[in-house]
């Protein structure tokens, strides 16, 4: 074919390799996750344990969208990078509404006076 | 480039190649990027689900998370995720490096620790059946058990996705359809990593509050 004489391996998605950030991403995210565990066995049922455990979830979750999946703005990620940045919303809006709906129905209708 | 237009190699599509240089790597990788962004939706739909049945009403009086889960047993299934995908990255500096070895190492090593994470899950789960535990129970144990069991299922997928490359990169070596399946693994690999990090934080963490 007309490109025969490219080689693969040249191409900026392998070239994005780098052992250094697997290296850190390991790191960041085994120890965050030992923090987070251990805070869980030791939590004094302190009411805002979950909201740090969530901030250490999205703490590792952004490092491995950085290191790991490699979400920039270099020529090669853009599109990468726009999609998820477009998709981000939909998961938020999914999770975040169908929670908040169905934990405020017992305030924002009557059956609370029936199921008690 | 000889995959460009997946097989239909008409005049028509080599003059449209030669003057865009289709890039068949780039494409894919978009391609299959977009198809996880989708997956991630599924994912979305079982943790509004689980963040919406998991209260004790749903339990109908049966389990709820306390007896559900094993955090310790959950931190191993979290070392093994964690070290499968820097094994995988270790496979993704061999192939910048054209080593052919060190891909089948790093595919090998990612291999057995994904296998290690599927046996401590499964070996959870026999646990959850053996003590009558069973996923028709409750709203709450559907929901439990479905955002669990999905991902151990792309898990299983991924692992099998891995043994075909490690026959593929043996025989074949770098082509382009090795290569980007490569790439395409490595995204799918670790996306499952990120859905884990967020199962082992509220599912098996919440449950030890």
């Amino acid at each position: 074919m007309a490109h025969d004489a490219h080689d693969p391996l040249k191409h900026p998605e392998v070239q994005l390799a780098s052992g250094r950030a697997y290296g850190t991403a390991f790191l960041i995210a085994i120890i965050l996750m030992t923090v987070a565990l251990y805070i869980a066995r030791h939590a004094v049922d302190a009411p805002h344990t979950m909201l740090v455990l969530s901030g250490l979830a999205g703490l590792v979750v952004a490092v491995q969208l950085v290191l790991l999946l490699h979400l920039n703005l270099s020529s090669t990620q853009r599109w990468t990078t726009v999609s998820f940045v477009l998709a981000f919303p939909l998961f938020v809006i999914a999770v975040g509404l169908s929670m908040w709906m169905f934990h405020s129905l017992d305030a924002r209708t009557m059956l609370m006076g029936l199921m008690h | 480039m000889a995959t460009a237009s997946g097989g239909m190699d008409s005049t028509a599509d080599g003059l449209w190649e030669a003057h865009y240089h289709h890039d068949a790597i780039a494409t894919r990788t978009l391609g299959f990027w977009l198809y996880l962004l989708s997956d991630a939706m599924i994912f979305a739909g079982l943790f509004a689900a689980y963040g919406v049945l998991s209260h004790s009403y749903n339990a109908a009086g049966g389990p709820t998370l306390h007896t559900l889960v094993n955090p310790l047993s959950a931190y191993g299934e979290t070392f093994a995720v964690l070290t499968s995908v820097l094994a995988y990255g270790g496979a993704m500096v061999a192939l910048k490096r054209n080593n052919r070895t060190g891909v089948l190492v790093g595919l090998g090593a990612a291999f057995i620790l994904g296998s290690v994470f599927l046996g401590l899950e499964v070996q959870d789960f026999a646990q959850l059946f053996h003590a009558g535990i069973y996923p028709q129970d409750s709203g709450y144990l559907s929901a439990f058990f479905a955002l669990v069991m999905t991902h151990g299922l792309h898990m299983a997928f991924g692992l099998l996705w891995m043994a075909v490359m490690f026959v593929q990169v043996g025989t074949q070596g770098f082509t382009d359809k090795t290569v980007y399946r490569l790439l395409n693994l490595k995204l799918f690999w670790h996306f499952q990593a990120v859905i884990w990090v967020l199962v082992f934080i509220f599912v098996d963490l919440r449950g030890v509050l």
